[in-house]
């Protein structure tokens, strides 16, 4: 594979990793290997997800953005937890429609916003975010 | 800001980085160090603890989760995009084990 930095063929790889809606047996699997369902596409676990929430002190009031949500692990899970409003952000709608769902299916509404957009140029005014995570984006 | 992320191992010969980018996530191989990311960015980094161990634990419990699922699996994803997966995962566990790819927890921060 060469050392390439394509964004086209980025957003392909992106659009095939995220084709597909979670089947039965990925959130099997995930619920053995991080003890719970949370539509993780990467490595990050409940504790790792926590130590989030305590190094940037997240709580209700705090507004955060996470670059590169996928299907909205951690961030749904920081949300929940800590109580601050998060927008969640990523490249392909598909996920992005998807993070949605889960916002809605975890009734976090009031606090979680989507939005389809690229890291690399966000649309969000400065000052809009106390805080900024990520998980397995930057590489 | 806070996150966790994926590189090569620091200090690697030019074969092993490039050995580093093949086995690793796909997303792996800006051509930026983390550092001069954050910098252009406007943070700079305060905080890296290496999370790699907890990276290799959790990666061989999803191929071995997987193999264990296998059947279901083939069937949700096809039977060629299953084997495509676990060679995917497999790679990454041979790269973390062989030193070439690490996770780092980074904090970083904006001046005030």
């Amino acid at each position: 594979m060469p050392i390439s930095q394509n964004k086209n063929a980025e957003r392909v790889d992106f659009n095939k990793t995220y084709a597909a809606p979670q089947s039965e047996a990925e959130l099997k699997v995930e619920q053995e290997v991080f003890g719970m369902c949370i539509g993780s596409n990467g490595y990050t676990t409940v504790e790792e997800a926590e130590e989030l929430i305590e190094h940037l002190s997240l709580r209700p009031g705090c507004t955060l953005l996470e670059i590169g949500s996928g299907r909205g692990w951690p961030g749904l899970y920081v949300t929940e937890k800590s109580g601050c409003s998060t927008v969640l952000t990523d490249i392909p709608v598909s996920v992005v429609n998807e993070s949605k769902q889960n916002t809605n299916r975890r009734a976090l509404t009031n606090w979680c916003r989507v939005a389809a957009t690229d890291g690399t140029a966000l649309g969000f005014r400065t000052e809009t975010f106390d805080a900024v995570v990520h998980s397995d984006v930057l590489c | 800001m806070s996150g966790y992320v994926i590189h090569p191992a620091p200090d690697l010969s030019p074969s092993d980085y490039q050995r580093a980018i093949v086995l690793g996530p796909s997303e792996v191989g800006y051509k930026q160090s983390l550092n001069s990311l954050l910098k252009d960015s406007g943070f700079s980094q305060i905080h890296q603890i290496d999370v790699t161990k907890s990276f290799l634990t959790i990666c061989r419990s999803i191929i071995s989760a997987r193999v264990r699922r296998k059947e279901e699996l083939r069937l949700a994803e096809g039977e060629v995009e299953f084997e495509e997966e676990q060679t995917k995962k497999r790679g990454i566990a041979e790269g973390i084990e062989a030193g070439l790819l690490v996770r780092s927890f980074i904090v970083g921060a904006k001046p005030e």
